[in-house]
């Protein structure tokens, strides 16, 4: 065991590797609908040094616990120095572990239950190897360096308990890319692990951390936060038959909201641990909100109706994203004969709130302004001591919605 | 000097001054009664909750402005208290958890139990010459004061 100090610390850095991971009790049998039901997804974020390929080591107090291997997004071509031909998805097949299998560099050694590591998740159909525990024995292909803004990793081993982070926003996380190697080692020290929260029974074993893995660079879509008994994370081999991320079908058919581009948006608080949605594309949410920021730019700019701009947005958005609007999916019916609640469509009509104020061009602060105000005025719920005085889950899901607003995904087609 | 304006005369000008802001207070007030009418919708989910000679009931309360949010409150009553009295007030983690049960061990403790909750909003220790004891399993968002506590 090397036990001296990083003889070049600056090397590490300071990174955060977001997890995308699920909770389960000790004993209990991991499948989607009870670890689902129990806690949904989670984010677990944790300080990390990578370590290039082939580098040496940092030593104590580091300990060695995933492999990562950099991947560019499919829409990741832009500003690309790379000249030579494109490698295909399945060729970055990530370095995986042998179950049992110390890895290089890792200096402790760790019980079998520990060594449960799955591969990675390829989050890309098809890709050979990928969701069969004992088949992706280290072999980190050689593939060149592209402009990267996530990487998958295989995280091989339980580590100490994990940071279950409470502070930071779900879609900010980041870890920069690194060097020049597309095959990092991921390390990190046990005393950035602080004991998760404490609570009764058996939740206290971190079991292990694999799979459905994501470091970072940009505005992705995470899990939201949420302080989460520790963590066996379910691994894509565990999905229902057919549940692949990207089935639109499936997905819709199980009532989550999707994305243009077939992708979802974890909640914790559904059963499925996507968000649930009535309706399963939310694109006319962020169409109306396009709609009402143009009109409401026109009227500003007429010089007879600036004065009903104002006006004109707060009637338009209200009746878009406020009580029983068109797209407040908690409340079905009308003001006549009354609204039934339905409250599995919550965060996603707090999603809706972000989204459409996004697209109209409203500030993320003025869109949580109003929102906070609207409660604190009518909620018997509203939590004045917090930001904004919305409730947290409230104001994250909005958050959600803006953020994913403004990462351009519904952005309109470009005019040809 | 003093002028002197008749109470009708001052009543038109004040009116008419008001003129050039009456339709946003209209549609000010429009919005204010909407919402105010239907922003929380309250419902009870238990009932009849029987514990030594205490009654308790656990609502569920719903608010929609933009934005939504939800709470779930436990209420107790007792022949030596007036009506009835918020003991414990919590948001949902999610819509589908099971609602808290309540406990009554002994002459001195009532013992409320929840599995796990996205926050506390409100708890109330002593109730009824009882102490009331909380067993949550999980908060999502837990606060880092006792400013609710009492």
């Amino acid at each position: 065991m090397n036990n001296s100090p990083p003889d070049n610390p600056k090397l590490f850095g300071h990174h955060t590797v977001s997890l995308r991971a699920q909770f389960a009790p000790d004993g209990v049998a991991l499948s989607i609908t009870n670890s689902n039901a129990l806690a949904g997804f989670n984010q677990v974020r944790i300080p990390a040094a990578l370590i290039p390929d082939g580098a040496s080591p940092p030593g104590h107090p580091y300990e060695h616990i995933a492999q990562a291997m950099f991947t560019p997004d499919r829409d990741d071509t832009s500003n690309s120095t790379d000249t030579s031909p494109p490698q295909s998805r399945s060729a970055a097949a990530l370095a995986g572990t042998r179950r049992g299998t110390p890895m290089p560099g890792n200096n402790t050694q760790r019980g079998p239950r520990q060594f449960a590591a799955v591969s990675a998740n390829a989050p890309w159909p098809g890709a050979p190897g990928a969701n069969h525990a004992d088949s992706n024995s280290a072999a980190t292909a050689s593939m060149p360096r592209r402009p990267v803004r996530s990487a998958q990793a295989n995280f091989s081993a339980a580590a100490p308990q994990p940071h279950l982070d409470n502070s930071q926003d779900p879609v900010n996380a980041a870890v920069l890319p690194l060097g020049a190697s597309p095959g990092f080692a991921v390390f990190s020290q046990a005393a950035d692990w602080p004991a998760a929260t404490s609570r009764p029974g058996p939740w206290h074993d971190l079991q292990l951390l694999n799979d459905l893995t994501k470091m970072d660079t940009g505005d992705r879509i995470l899990a939201p936060k949420s302080s989460s008994p520790p963590t066996q994370i379910m691994s894509e081999a565990q999905r229902p038959p057919g549940k692949t991320e990207g089935d639109s079908a499936a997905l819709e058919q199980e009532g989550a909201a999707v994305l243009p581009g077939g992708s979802t948006v974890p909640d914790p608080h559904s059963a499925t641990g996507r968000m649930l949605s009535p309706v399963a594309d939310l694109s006319p949410v962020a169409v109306a909100g396009r709609q009402t920021g143009q009109m409401y730019r026109t009227l500003l700019r007429s010089p007879t109706g600036s004065g009903g701009a104002l006006p004109y947005l707060a009637v338009t958005t209200l009746s878009n994203v406020g009580q029983g609007g068109a797209f407040d999916y908690q409340r079905q019916g009308n003001r006549l004969t009354g609204f039934t609640q339905l409250p599995q469509y919550r965060d996603v009509s707090n999603f809706n709130v972000g989204l459409f104020c996004q697209q109209a061009g409203l500030s993320l602060d003025e869109t949580l302004t109003a929102a906070g105000r609207f409660a604190g005025i009518f909620s018997s719920n509203a939590k004045l001591d917090q930001p904004y005085g919305l409730d947290q889950q409230t104001a994250e899901f909005i958050k959600v919605g803006y953020k994913v607003g403004r990462s351009g995904v519904f952005d309109p087609a470009p005019r040809r | 000097m003093v002028v002197s304006i008749p109470l009708k005369h001052a009543l038109f000008l004040l009116g008419m001054a008001m003129l050039p802001i009456a339709p946003f207070a209209l549609i000010g007030g429009a919005i204010y009664v909407l919402y105010a009418v239907n922003a929380c919708i309250t419902e009870v989910r238990q009932d009849g909750i029987f514990r030594a000679n205490m009654q308790f009931r656990i609502t569920e309360t719903n608010c929609s402005t933009m934005g939504e949010d939800a709470s779930v409150s436990v209420y107790g009553s007792s022949a030596s208290s007036d009506g009835k009295t918020l003991l414990f007030k919590y948001g949902p983690a999610s819509y589908d958890l099971p609602l808290p049960t309540i406990e009554v061990p002994d002459q001195q403790t009532i013992i409320i139990t929840v599995p796990i909750v996205s926050d506390v909003a409100f708890q109330l220790h002593t109730w009824n010459d009882r102490s009331i004891k909380y067993d949550i399993g999980q908060v999502n968002y837990p606060r880092t004061d006792n400013e609710f506590a009492r």
